[in-house]
């Protein structure tokens, strides 16, 4: 869809200002209201405007311009833009206003890719299903009485309403891959290492990463290549070199390994979402791939593990917001002594699911349960690392169903976290290993008069998003 | 199920500079005794021979040079205006001795 879209703009059969006020014109029909779907926090029409006449006013003088130049996208409202907002769905930072651009959106500048707004999140990342939002809920577009999944939901939801042509969301442990999967979008997960994390606010640092999420996998593959690369202000990149992704589609997958891993094929998941999964296997029969029985016997212990790491990590990331600096105040109460006011900013700004996770991330912490939770997890997390080694040594990539399940309905999960966290579990395994994965629709699943997406999951070794993408390019290409 | 008490709760509110009310206290109890329940199925893995794991791509000792960055009034400005309450260029906090 970008290239096509920039056919028209570099041709002047369209003008990027024309282009942007088509997307603010869907955004204003089908984003607010009682039904609306909500995937924006706030958008900026006049940042977007003057974006797409700079472009214009490039292209008019006969410069060449990047593939994204003029391409309106959403950011996810974890991710800073200077002089904007960022909220990260709490009201924690309700009047925090981004000093700096995240390296992602410098890097975006740097192509001249129009920013529509900010969309809609679980509080700090942390949900499946944009419930957990201090701004309200984010409906699915294919049926609005069902979530968009989460946390990135806003940022699916934008592409699938065709509010943006794409976004960057942000996974710690699905959140890009699980709405893409709800709501039919494209959306990937790099190494860990492959983006920069500065400017963007930290969930589980040796977890998250910043993705994109659009309608092909082309697209994806377009966004990576402008965001991707080492970044001195995060030391936790990896060196590259500049790799452009979307040159690397189209590769035949004659005699390509694909792993089957039969422990994603369990009791939990929903058999018509196993009839569409087996179906697309056949499909990756039919394009040459050579598919492989694969067990990674430490999966069932992954969803703890994941969660153990990730709550611990976030109590101590989420521990500078003490209405100091930045975020909440309470300026016209008293208080005894200053630890009063941390916990009183902290106890009012953090919504109910931010405090459950600080609390069990407080508790895994602390001493005397440091070495039976988060140690214990850290090992439990180098097995799983070694499962992924040992299948990479046989396969090529993994393809598996990115959720047991479609899109469930609002308010269906909100009382029993445990049963929400479950929902992640064919997802937290890639980013406890660090490899990269893309979810894309491989499906739907009819109920009643909607038709419901259902996501495949295609994991591949580090550093090897051009396999991943180029396998989910030729399975999207095969049904077309 | 991990048997959480409410002591335990007010506790870990306490630790995580959380104030609660008494009914989020007995909520976060049933909810962290269900999910501290599901974490401890990770004590039944042996991993008696394993590390725990470092930075998971292998990286290590990733330095740069220790310089200071040099910050625009402009900088410090766009800084200084999420502080709640300042004096100046100074952040202001309650007194903490």
């Amino acid at each position: 869809m970008i290239r096509e879209l920039h056919e028209k703009l570099v041709t002047g059969k369209v003008t990027a200002e024309a282009l942007v006020h088509t997307y603010l014109a869907r955004i204003d029909a089908v984003d607010s209201g009682d039904e609306g779907i909500g995937a924006f926090i706030s958008v900026d029409r006049a940042c977007a405007l003057q974006q797409a006449k700079v472009v214009d006013s490039l292209i008019a003088e006969g410069e060449h311009v990047p593939l994204l130049a003029g391409i309106p996208g959403a950011i996810k409202d974890l991710i800073n833009i200077k002089d904007q907002k960022t909220t990260a769905g709490s009201r924690m930072l309700a009047d925090y206003v981004s000093p700096y651009d995240a390296t992602v959106i410098e890097k975006l500048r740097g192509t001249h890719a129009v920013f529509l707004g900010k969309t809609n999140l679980d509080e700090f990342a942390c949900g499946g299903s944009t419930e957990h939002s201090a701004y309200g809920v984010t409906r699915n577009p294919q049926d609005i009485s069902r979530v968009p999944g989460g946390s990135s939901g806003g940022s699916a939801a934008a592409v699938a309403a065709a509010e943006a042509v794409c976004s960057l969301g942000t996974d710690t442990g699905g959140s890009i891959r699980q709405p893409s999967s709800f709501c039919g979008t494209v959306g990937l997960k790099p190494t860990y290492g492959r983006v920069s994390r500065y400017g963007v606010i930290a969930y589980g640092s040796s977890l998250d990463q910043v993705g994109p999420i659009a309608s092909t996998v082309e697209d994806c593959a377009i966004v990576l290549s402008a965001i991707a690369g080492q970044d001195v202000r995060d030391a936790t990149t990896a060196h590259s070199d500049g790799q452009t992704y979307e040159n690397f589609l189209g590769e035949d997958l004659t005699g390509k390994k694909i792993g089957i891993v039969k422990e994603f094929l369990s009791d939990g998941l929903d058999p018509r979402v196993q009839k569409v999964f087996l179906d697309a296997v056949e499909k990756y029969k039919s394009l040459g791939a050579e598919i492989v029985d694969v067990s990674l016997p430490y999966t069932d212990d992954a969803l703890a593990a994941y969660y153990v790491i990730a709550t611990s990590e976030l109590s101590s990331n989420l521990a500078r917001f003490d209405g100091i600096r930045f975020g909440s105040t309470a300026q016209q109460k008293d208080f005894d002594s200053l630890i009063e006011y941390y916990k009183h900013v902290r106890g009012e700004g953090f919504g109910a699911e931010i405090k459950r996770r600080l609390m069990l991330g407080t508790y895994t912490l602390s001493a005397g349960y440091f070495d039976a939770y988060y140690k214990k997890a850290q090992k439990v997390r180098t097995l799983i690392r070694q499962d992924y080694e040992k299948a990479f040594e046989k396969v090529d990539f993994l393809f598996t169903p990115t959720a047991p399940e479609v899109a469930f309905k609002l308010g269906d999960r909100t009382e029993d976290p445990l049963k929400m966290y479950l929902t992640d579990i064919y997802n937290v395994p890639a980013n406890l290993a660090g490899v990269p994965a893309l979810s894309l629709p491989i499906g739907t699943i009819v109920e009643g008069d909607v038709s419901l997406p259902v996501g495949g999951q295609i994991l591949g070794k580090w550093f090897d998003e051009e396999g991943v993408l180029n396998a989910g390019h030729m399975w999207e290409q095969s049904i077309i | 199920m991990t048997d959480i008490t409410e002591k335990d709760i007010r506790n870990v509110a306490d630790l995580a500079l959380l104030s609660l009310r008494d009914e989020e206290v007995s909520q976060y109890q049933k909810d962290l005794s269900s999910v501290l329940g599901h974490f401890e199925t990770i004590s039944r893995v042996d991993t008696d021979a394993v590390d725990a794991i470092g930075h998971i791509t292998g990286m290590a000792n990733v330095y740069r040079v220790d310089d200071a960055h040099p910050c625009s009034q402009e900088e410090r400005e766009a800084l200084m205006t999420n502080v709640p309450s300042r004096d100046g260029d100074h952040i202001s906090v309650k007194n903490v001795l």
